[in-house]
């Protein structure tokens, strides 16, 4: 699972970066100052993809990565997240306290 | 402030700020300020440089704010601590509760009682109309959302993370001269790529 608080050791990446031809020692150098726990190894996780993100009856609302997690590298997961949150509350404003299920449906489809 | 300072860095899309500066100004405000507005430099893996340090370019939208000023927002790069802290600011300013270290373990609603809530680690319960489960990857709401948990399997990949206070790095005088700050005392991110 993925993880802020697994680490890996400096060394390993040293390791890893001394299989790069080419990798020049100034980035070695650079990697070398970073401080001891500090290099988080975010394992890279598949799931299935999903179309739902609502409980049955609408009033339980999975936003951001709960509902869908993205690659630290794809540079859209926080805003995919943020996007979730405007769309759901502008859902429900719209919807009103007594369509909570039909907005949180239309929420689900549109996203 | 509790919010812990884990999370290094991540972007935020123009479309998000466009949204704050129609809807929640103060907090368009505090994003421009800590906004690391960083310029872009791309490398080969072995060091080259292949473009840059330059403005980001890509994703930047012009728009027109409801009082008719012509606006541009480039992509944001944010602090994962700052940006969380600019929300709960103006979460709180907006008059909105906030309860910290009460652990969520598990998510119910009832169609009779036209409720939703949540399970508290110390058994308690807390209902309202609507429960946004934002949790993150290690959810507790596929339970009630999907009626089972979502399996994730193992890719045999790895990204490794850090970030740390730049007097660490530079300390190093070899380090210090290979990444200076721009003019202005401007900073900038570079990409390496390849592949190996």
């Amino acid at each position: 699972m993925e993880s802020w608080s697994q680490h890996v050791d400096v060394s390993k990446v040293l390791e890893l970066t001394s299989k790069i031809p080419g990798f020049p020692d100034i980035a070695n150098k650079l990697i070398k100052t970073t401080p001891p726990g500090g290099v988080v190894d975010w394992e890279i996780m598949w799931r299935d993809p999903r179309e739902n993100w609502i409980s049955p009856l609408g009033r339980v609302v999975q936003v951001g990565d709960s509902a869908h997690t993205f690659l630290p590298s794809s540079g859209s997961g926080a805003t995919q997240a943020m996007e979730d949150a405007i769309s759901i509350t502008t859902c429900l404003q719209i919807g009103g306290r007594c369509n909570i299920g039909r907005a949180s449906q239309i929420h689900n489809k549109l996203r | 402030m509790r919010c812990g300072n884990l999370g290094d860095f991540f972007s935020i899309g123009p479309n998000i700020l466009r949204h704050f500066h129609n809807f929640w100004p103060d907090l368009a405000a505090e994003c421009e300020r800590i906004n690391q507005d960083p310029w872009i430099a791309f490398y080969k893996i072995t060091g080259e440089r292949v473009s840059g340090p330059e403005p980001v370019s890509f994703g930047t939208i012009n728009f027109a704010l409801a009082d008719g000023t012509e606006k541009t927002i480039p992509f944001q790069r944010h602090n994962r601590p700052k940006f969380v802290a600019a929300l709960l600011a103006q979460a709180r300013g907006a008059g909105v509760d906030i309860t910290f270290g009460a652990q969520v373990v598990d998510y119910f609603e009832n169609g009779e009682r036209q409720e939703a809530g949540v399970l508290l680690e110390d058994g308690s319960r807390l209902k309202a109309d609507v429960v946004i489960a934002a949790d993150g990857v290690g959810t507790k709401s596929n339970k009630v959302v999907n009626g089972h948990n979502i399996r994730a399997y193992p890719s045999g990949f790895s990204i490794f993370r850090t970030a740390f206070p730049v007097g660490l790095a530079i300390s190093d005088p070899d380090i210090r001269d290979r990444w200076p700050l721009l003019e202005g005392g401007k900073s900038y991110v570079e990409m390496w790529g390849g592949c190996v």
